[in-house]
């Protein structure tokens, strides 16, 4: 196939086409905080920034989605289902995401189980990737096996060079996105193509001065719980889920029905295993009572249950859980810890 | 290593050594030399890791719950007021908390601070220096006011040197003459009601609901919290809507009304960026007002909502 390019004044043309068929999630500024969020029509995508605050993941399984409503009437009670999936383009995931949802397309799906509200949304979208423009400080995703330059799970891939991105389809999906560009879009010359490859080397260059020692994840893992500094992270741990609703790649979920005046909805919303409530019984007995059960579990099903059960690592190296109030960075640990 | 860091850890390796104390909570480095991490000594040898400085802005308290034998917390000035207020709601016993005050002239805003230069990549050394903070990178020194790179609620501190201690060390400091003005206040003050609405609903609807602010506080304390309860429901779960987050957030700031030490990490936790300390400076400055409240300041101090006075009765209800 024969490589494209855009110029970015272009892009504006582009993106209104695919809007005209789908909606278009970018990553947006919103009162201080950049998440990916719905463009609206006219509006430019901010495409030139570090990461954004908030993972992509929430595009395809929302923070809170509705499932189910239902609303007692006169004929009885009733119950609605809601689908809210329609098709969507992600412009400018970042290669960590895309990754992430490599992981969360196997878990959704795992043991032939579909998770229909999360495989319905994924099959009617198109992740267009942007490879980082300027490495993000903490990054280490090549350390994880992210692939910086393109990404797979992604269905196009730009590259920034400059006043223009290059364009990589690599999927029928893509080739259809790019297809709705139509005039948008010109050859890209070998100039270009060079350009795109260098800009790519240069951000891996950069990259491997971040790099984590990631070799042998599950190793590690035992490794750091049997070292002396465990105590001391476990102990700082403040139970929140910082780390957990910012992860690409965590998808733990808690159903509750929310009923008011008659009516009511069963919502899904995130949850986390750090969490104290999270594993607490009805009677009240609570498997993982204190932090160390509870983070032991975060850091066993990254590093080696979901190596082990999706042949994925639960990290992709984006480095939004240092975020941590409390300093714990787990990956940074196991890089450090002594493996035999 | 600086004069406060040599003085934390030999008073801390005395007080282990000596049996005065099981445990010490205080901070040590953290991943980068902008960040700190709470530290816990337990053994005279512990003692070597920790330190004090500029980065130190974790409120040390949020670790105090119940303890059953003595532990020593290296307490700012915020710290101690929350260790004050814990106390007198009955979280832990006053004999088995030694406050080992250091004095405190603001905490850095990390984020703040790598956006003000520009995220570098090669950050070796951060120190303070008078009134500024210096930053040794890779390609020489940075020099930045220190007001402009602490947390806000620093700026603004009654407490930097704390007021109920069992010792100090280092030379107290003033408190900020601005911390009755409430300055922080004036752009809500200015704004109307429809506008503060549309504030809030803007900010609130950010949150993700990963209770970092409440578990960061010291004050939240409660067993179970409201927010997690299903009988009855108070609050929708699940973030990135507003309904259940208006609910959570306005329902976490009143229950801090008047037990507030003002350290700030609510706001400093917060992975979105809600500016959480102005809706805990809004009840500060109600409950000062209206009953001469500021929480933690003395040990004699009753819990707010569990004290009538007389003068009370005068007070307008709207």
């Amino acid at each position: 196939m024969d490589r494209l390019k855009i110029q970015k004044t272009r892009l504006g043309e582009w993106v209104a086409k695919l809007q005209e068929s789908a909606a278009v999630y970018a990553p947006m500024e919103r009162a201080g905080m950049r998440c990916f969020a719905r463009l609206a029509e006219g509006a430019e995508p901010q495409l030139d920034y570090g990461n954004t605050d908030l993972p992509m993941k929430d595009v395809l399984f929302p923070q809170t989605e509705c499932l189910v409503t239902w609303q007692r009437t006169p004929d009885g009670l009733q119950v609605t289902e809601v689908d809210t999936s329609e098709p969507t383009v992600i412009l400018g995931a970042r290669p960590c995401d895309v990754t992430g949802l490599n992981f969360l397309d196997r878990a959704f799906t795992l043991g032939g189980i579909e998770d229909p509200y999360y495989v319905r949304r994924r099959e009617k979208t198109t992740v267009i990737a942007l490879v980082c423009p300027h490495p993000v400080p903490g990054c280490f995703g090549p350390s994880v096996g992210v692939n910086e330059t393109s990404p797979e799970g992604a269905d196009v891939v730009l590259t920034d060079v400059g006043n223009a991105y290059v364009v990589e389809v690599k999927t029928e999906k893509g080739q259809a996105a790019v297809g709705r560009g139509g005039e948008a879009f010109a050859a890209a010359s070998e100039e270009d193509l060079i350009a795109a490859r260098e800009a790519g080397e240069a951000l891996l260059a950069e990259l491997a001065e971040q790099a984590i020692a990631m070799d042998e994840p599950e190793a590690r893992a035992k490794a750091f719980l049997d070292s002396p500094q465990w105590q001391q992270v476990w102990g700082r741990c403040l139970s929140c889920g910082i780390c957990a609703f910012l992860c690409p790649t965590c998808h733990c979920f808690d159903i509750c029905d929310q009923s008011c005046r008659g009516g009511g909805e069963r919502i899904r919303c995130y949850d986390t295993c750090s969490s104290k409530i999270y594993t607490k019984q009805a009677g009240g007995h609570n498997a993982r009572p204190t932090p160390k059960e509870r983070l032991t579990q975060r850091l066993m099903h990254k590093f080696s249950y979901a190596p082990e059960r999706l042949g994925l690592i639960g990290c992709v190296g984006c480095a939004r859980c240092r975020r941590c109030p409390v300093d714990i960075d787990l990956q940074m640990e196991l890089g450090a810890v002594a493996v035999e | 290593m600086s004069d406060l860091t040599d003085k934390v850890r030999a008073r801390a390796k005395e007080l282990l050594e000596s049996g005065e104390v099981k445990l010490v909570i205080g901070h040590a480095r953290g991943t980068t030399p902008y960040r700190s991490r709470p530290h816990f000594a337990s053994t005279p040898e512990q003692t070597a890791d920790l330190i004090h400085d500029v980065t130190c802005a974790t409120n040390l308290a949020v670790y105090v719950s119940k303890p059953k034998e003595k532990v020593a917390v290296i307490a700012k000035g915020c710290d101690a007021r929350s260790l004050i207020t814990i106390i007198n709601e009955g979280q832990a016993e006053r004999g088995n908390v030694v406050i080992v005050g250091v004095p405190c002239e603001g905490k850095l805003d990390e984020g703040g601070l790598l956006e003000r230069l520009g995220f570098p990549r090669q950050v070796k050394a951060v120190r303070e220096e008078g009134e500024e903070v210096v930053v040794e990178g890779t390609e020489g020194e940075v020099r930045v006011a220190r007001d402009e790179v602490v947390m806000p609620n620093c700026t603004y501190c009654r407490a930097r040197t704390p007021a109920v201690r069992d010792e100090l060390i280092g030379d107290p400091v003033p408190a900020r003459e601005e911390a009755d003005s409430y300055p922080d206040l004036a752009e809500l003050d200015a704004m109307t009601e429809a506008e503060r609405a549309a504030f809030w609903h803007e900010q609130l609807s950010k949150c993700i609901r990963c209770y970092a602010c409440r578990n960061a506080c010291p004050s939240c304390f409660c067993p179970e919290c409201f927010v997690d309860e299903y009988h009855p429901q108070w609050a929708l779960h699940g973030g990135g809507q507003f309904r259940g987050n208006w609910m959570w957030n306005i329902g976490r700031a009143q229950h801090l009304a008047g037990r507030c030490s003002a350290c700030g990490s609510c706001q400093r936790g917060c992975p979105v960026d809600i500016p959480l300390m102005l809706l805990n400076r809004w009840m500060e400055r109600a409950t000062n007002e209206a009953f001469d409240h500021l929480a933690g300041m003395s040990e004699e101090q009753k819990q707010l909502a569990a004290l009538f006075r007389k003068a009370e009765a005068k007070v307008e209800h709207g």
